[in-house]
This record gives structure tokens, sequence and C-alpha cells, in this order.
């Protein structure tokens, strides 16, 4: 599925639908609902596949930005009404095309045409589809010259004759009777909308009209983040990652061992419990004074005076004789890890405290941080839940989400590591890293050897080294600080639970 | 520093669009040395209105573009070393407050903070600037007029006690008619080229918030036009000049590029 239709409609239309994937495999049509626009999830064979899913959004967004009438399709008999389809396809392409000119590029290279001696509806239903779209484009079969004579008003092509719904559905109505003249089979049930871009027309009837499409609306799954709203369940809009494991005993790496499900993390209900954690004095940006700089704003009078003798003496003298002073550099990118399994429940009110304190000098100090946090429940099934993102403000919803966590479940180190990781350096600037806040060493359901988790999750931290992302760790608890050592080295600290 | 010695007035008239009454306002405003704050995103015109104004009052220009780094003694001036001893040099401030001329701080929220306070004296009843490393008081010339701009989506803000002493005209992208004028001006392009490339420009600002800080400028959308004026096909000048500037995100990208494609 391309990702970037969402961004292309806004900007063309300033309209959006929500897209959706039809999962069901054969699907090649996309269709419009009252849901929003869903799309298969791969182009048709036999057609430029980079462009397609352009041109199916686009045309879909034209009927949403031009077709407003639905047709009633009593008296209209089933050629009828495909003529109608194709005369509102193609007039909502010309509507567009006037504000777009680029997009008949787009379109044109689907319309390909059988010229034969003796076409069938279908091909002539093309060829009429190729001159509605391209006007310079001339067929010289009487059918496609009599329905192009009634779209346009003149020659060229630069005026629309097809107005109004009525004179639309005339139109239609005519060259309905002159295919039943020529004697040509139209068979309704096999007919599909042509090109193969365009969707099926179902939006321009009244829903009771439309095809039953109960197994595609079940089928459908919304695409991305926009479309999954806050009242659906987090479950649904959880991403599964597979990471690797090391086995030490082996010693080597378990392929897709674990499954790290990354989701938003849940805000707490209004309750007596949630408090907003309490705002700490933070110590002023720190300055620092540069002496013997080649610029600045005073001088450093014993570079001048130094300088001065120079001179005098006739040597050259050292042209850094000012002082300034700077801020001390940026912080860097930041990612505090929240442990949050069953045996931090005593300390979780600490960890929240540490972890939005941490995250409010970080961003005091121009740096950028976000709060994740994790659990496991055996390795199929290592939760990870943001309780900020990046680019997330440090604001009352974002406290809600801090104090909706929960201790439960089991610690699989190693996993959550590397999916922090995989997060992090994927973000620009020089100095990442990962903070972990943790009561102690991990363990899981599913593993009973002590040393193989911490063996893991050593393996995880030099990943992240030769990715330049640095790994450090808060300890809560000094009985795990010996074990938790040979993991991160020195970068473990000790955080005793009662800083407040 | 030298040629700041030699500000004049602008030779020539400075090509400027009206939007409204903004001219007239600022004249007011310099006929009774308020100073003015410009806010608008960039690109808009902020910087042309400027050159504008001070043609119009027959008044020299002193711009400084402000950065993270700029202290307050770039601003009004320091002691320089040469081969006679130290020097007191004036900074681009002092020397339009002693010489009568328009000083145009731009993009001021990026300044660092002492920067901004140095000047708090010149923009009240005072009209002064206390050199103190210079030991010197400085009274402003009476045709001395501050001017700031500033860009508000960034990610800084300007403090209430600095906002507090200007008089602020706010700059959004022109209306549409007027950019096409603009366009097709400062391109040399016919209107109905103009007009397709403002309607692009249009386009891309729907995406702000949206994957993007800001659209195409009125800038952007004339550089893309004088590209095209050099006889560049319009959507390799939209890519070059429009899509690719404005997003290094993949996704983005995709979808300016897209949307160029449409629309020519």
């Amino acid at each position: 599925m391309n990702p970037a239709l969402s961004p292309y409609l806004r900007s063309l239309w300033n309209i959006t639908p929500t897209l959706f994937d039809i999962t069901e495999p054969q699907a090649t049509r996309a269709f419009l609902s009252p849901l929003g626009l869903h799309l298969p999830l791969r182009a048709p064979a036999d057609v430029p596949q980079g462009s397609w899913f352009h041109a199916a959004a686009a045309h879909a967004a034209a009927h949403l930005v031009f077709s407003p009438h639905r047709f009633d399709p009593a008296g209209l008999r089933p050629v009828t009404q495909a003529l109608v389809g194709a005369l509102e396809d193609a007039r909502v392409e010309w509507l567009a095309c006037r504000e777009l000119p680029g997009l008949r590029r787009l379109w044109l290279p689907f319309h390909t045409v059988n010229l034969s001696d003796t076409p069938n509806f279908e091909d002539l239903l093309r060829r009429l589809a190729r001159c509605l779209l391209d006007p310079s484009h001339h067929d010289p079969h009487p059918w496609v010259v009599k329905g192009r004579q009634l779209f346009f008003v003149d020659d060229a092509g630069e005026m629309l004759a097809l107005r109004q719904p009525e004179a639309l559905r005339h139109a239609a109505s005519l060259l309905g009777n002159d295919i039943g003249q020529m004697r040509l089979q139209f068979n309704a049930r096999l007919y599909q909308v042509m090109p193969s871009y365009r969707d099926d027309n179902s939006c321009l009837w009244p829903a009771d009209e439309r095809r039953a499409d109960a197994e595609h609306e079940v089928a459908s799954t919304p695409q991305g983040g926009a479309a999954a709203g806050a009242e659906q369940p987090v479950a649904s809009a959880a991403q599964r990652h597979t990471y690797p494991e090391w086995d030490r005993l082996v010693p080597m790496y378990r392929p897709d061992w674990c499954a790290v499900h990354d989701a938003p993390a849940r805000a707490a209900n209004a309750s007596p419990a949630m408090r907003t954690p309490r705002a700490m004095p933070l110590p002023a940006q720190q300055r620092i004074r540069l002496m013997a700089q080649p610029d600045g704003d005073e001088f450093d009078l014993d570079a001048l005076v130094d300088a001065r003798i120079a001179l005098r003496s006739g040597n050259a003298a050292e042209p850094r004789v000012y002082r300034r002073t700077a801020s001390l550099p940026a912080t860097g990118t930041t990612l505090l890890l929240l442990d949050t399994s069953a045996s931090t429940a005593d300390l979780l009110p600490a960890m929240r405290d540490a972890a939005w304190r941490c995250a409010r000098a970080i961003e005091q100090r121009s740096g950028i941080c976000a709060i994740h946090s994790f659990c496991s429940d055996g390795r199929h099934a290592v939760h990870y839940e943001r309780v900020k993102d990046f680019d997330d403000a440090l604001d009352a919803p974002c406290i809600a989400r801090l104090m909706g966590l929960r201790s439960r479940l089991s610690t699989r180190l190693g996993a959550a590591l590397r999916h922090a990781t995989q997060l992090i350096a994927a973000r620009r600037g020089t100095l990442r890293r990962v903070l972990l806040l943790t009561d102690g060493k991990p363990h899981d359901v599913d593993v009973f050897d002590p040393r193989y988790l911490l063996a893991d999750a050593r393996q995880a931290v030099r990943e992240a080294a030769r990715r330049h992302v640095l790994v450090e760790c808060l300890c809560l608890d000094p009985q795990a600080l010996r074990s938790l050592r040979g993991v991160f080295g020195a970068g473990l600290r000790h955080l005793r639970a009662d800083t407040r | 520093m030298g040629s700041l010695m030699d500000a004049r007035p602008l030779a020539s008239e400075p090509y400027y669009h009206p939007a409204a009454d903004e001219c007239a306002l600022f004249e007011a405003a310099y006929a009774q040395r308020l100073p003015v704050l410009l806010k608008g995103p960039t690109g808009c015109g902020k910087t042309r209105f400027i050159e504008h104004m001070a043609w119009r009052l027959k008044r020299p220009l002193i711009t400084v573009a402000c950065n993270d780094d700029t202290s307050a003694a770039d601003l009004t001036g320091r002691w320089l070393l040469d081969a006679h001893g130290t020097r007191w040099q004036d900074g681009p401030l002092t020397l339009a407050a002693r010489s009568g001329a328009i000083c145009y701080l731009d993009e001021l929220v990026e300044a660092r903070a002492d920067t901004t306070v140095v000047m708090h004296p010149l923009t009240d009843t005072r009209r002064m600037l206390p050199l103190d490393k210079h030991n010197e008081l400085v009274h402003a010339h009476p045709d001395f007029l501050l001017v700031a701009s500033y860009n508000p989506g960034g990610h800084k803000e300007l403090k209430a006690s600095t906002r507090q002493r200007f008089c602020a005209l706010a700059f959004g992208y022109p209306a549409t008619e007027i950019e096409v004028a603009i366009v097709s001006h400062e391109a040399g392009l016919d209107m109905e080229m103009a007009a397709r490339l403002v309607a692009l420009g249009v386009r891309t600002r729907r995406l702000q918030g949206h994957g993007l800080d800001e659209g195409a400028s009125t800038r952007m959308l004339v550089h893309a036009g004088r590209l095209i004026r050099e006889g560049v096909p319009p959507i390799a000048a939209c890519r070059i000049a429009v899509a690719a500037p404005l997003s290094d995100d993949a996704e983005v990208s995709a979808a300016l590029l897209a949307t160029v494609d449409a629309s020519f």
C-alpha cells in the first residue's frame, strides 16, 4: 500500500477521506463507502504499477469533490446505468483536469483501447472514455463521435455540455438505445468499470442499491495511526515487530524469536490517585565562560596583555584575545524506557516521578525526549507502550498516560532494548541515548536460566553501541546493581527510590 | 562593518504590493517613532516590506540577521585590538541609533536573551543606548527607528517584556490575486502561469501541520517562476524550487512531487 496517499489527497483537494485496505487478496478495485476510500492491497498486474494507487486515489477524490448527486436507478436499464457511470467518471475527471492538468497525464496511460473493426460494448466504452479524457484524440467510430458530441459543447472539447445530472442521464439513455440498436451484448453481471483505476461507481447510486459489500466492510482495516481513533481499543492499534534473541549457550542468535507489540499507552481515568508530579526547581541552564577566543563580547585581559607585550616586542601577536560565555551543548535525543513489570509495583510512583523530571529537564535544555514503557508475557508478547513520543508535548494528556501505567507481567529486557534502539536510531542527531529505569534484573515466564536474559540484554546493549546509540540504566534496587553491572558497564547508576 | 558606515537610503524603489493598509500604519508608527514588530511566516514579504518602507521614508536601512549566537556585543559594539592598541567599534544597532537609520533585526527571537534586553532602553521614551563597556550613553538620533521581525510558528517565543514594547504588524501569505500579481511581477511570468504556481503554493500549505511545518512561501513560488522564465519546464522547476526544499520526509516528499506532477 502506498503510504503517501493521505497527504497527496489533502494537498490536491483539501479532503481527508479515511483510507482503508481491502484485505481480501484477490480484490483489485477501489470503492468509496460512507466510511471513506477503500483500496486493494496491490494494483492489477497488467497496468503501470508505480502510479496506479495515485491514479485510483485521485479519481476517487474527484468523485468526492465533484459528484455530490446520487442518481435514481429507477427506470434505467443496466447498460444505461453503466453509461451513466462512465459519463460521470469522465465528467469528474474533466473538472479535475481543469484545475490540475497533470492528472490527465497520470490517467491516460491506463486508457488502452482495442481498435478492432467489430468492437463489443466494452471496447466501445473504453474508446469513448479515452476520447472524453483526451479531447485531442479522435476516434472515427460513429457511436464514439456521438458520445463525444453529447459530452462537449465544442469540437475542441473545452466546454462541458453535461453540467446537470438530468442532462447526463438523458445522454446515457440516448447512447444506451444506440447500443441496443447495434445489437451489442451487455452482461451486467460480469461488467467492470474501465479502466482499472476507476472505482466501482457504487458511490453514484443510493445506498440501498449498492452492491452488497458486507464482506469488504468486514475485511477492510483502517490504515495508519490517523484512522485509529481514541475510542478504538489499544490492542488493535498495536504494531508487531519481531527481534532476534541471543542464546548464550549455543551461542547464537535465535532469529525472529521475540515479538514486540508497540502501542500508545492508555491514559489513567481521572481518579483520586492521579496527581501531577511535584515540580522541582531546576538549576538554570549551565553556561561556561570560554577564555582566549578569536571573537567574543569582551577582552580576555590576560590574553590581551600577552598580545600587547608580543606586539611591543616585535613578535606576532596571538589574535585570540576575547572571552565569551556559551551554553553547554544540546542534550541530544533521549528515550526513557520504563520497566513496568509486576515487581516494580512499589517503585512505580518513584519511577513516574523520575521519568517526568528527567523528561522536563531534558526538554528545558533543548533536548528531545520520549517516554516508553514495557513488560512481557513470554517471548511472543513483549508489550511496549508509548507514553510520550519524541514529538509529543509534555502536557496533561501525557501525564495522564504516565499515571495510567500499571505494574504487570515480566521483564524481557533484550527485546525491549532492541525495539527502543530501533526507534531512536531512526532519529537524526549525533547524541542518541536510551535511558532504562528498572528495579532489577530481567526475568520472564518462559525462561528458567537466570543468566540467559542478562546475556541477551548485554548483547542488545552492544548492538545499540554499534548503531551509535548509548544505553544507560538507572536502577532503583541496590540488590540488582551487581548483576546489571555486567550488562550496562559504566552506564549503570543507582537511583534511590526515596529521592523526591 | 565598514560598509555599514556607508548606509544610505536605497536608490530605487523595492517592489512591494500592499495587502491592506500596512504601509500607512507603518508610516504612522514611524511618525511617532514607535518600534514595530513584523510577524509572519518565512518568505511572506516581511523583509521586502521594510526595504520598501525605508525607501519611502528615505531612511537608510541597517539589517541584522540574528541567530542563536548573536550576542549583545554583536549589536552594540566591541573593543578591537590593532597595531596601535585597542579601539572601540560600534555595532550595527549603535551605528543606526547615532546616524538615524532604521535598524531591522531579522528573526529577533533567535538572538540570545541578553540581546533583546540591551535594546529595551531604545524602545521606550528614553530612546537611548547605554554602552557600559565604552562608558558612553548614546542618545538616539531623532530619525532612528527599531524594527524587528519574527516567525511565530517557530519553537521559540518572545518574552512579554520585549513584545510589549512594539507595535506589531501581522503578515500572512497574500490573498490569491495579490500573490499571483506578485509572482507574475517578480518572476516575469504571465498571469496564467503565475496563477498555476500560486495554486500549487496553496495546495502545499494544506499540508501545514500534517507533515510540513510551513507550506511553500511566496518567495519559493517566485524562485520556481524565475526558473520557468529561464526555460526550465514547470514541473522540473517546481520540483527543485518547491517540492525538494520543503521536506526531507520520504512520505511527504512523495506527496509533494505527485502534487507538482498533477498541477501542470
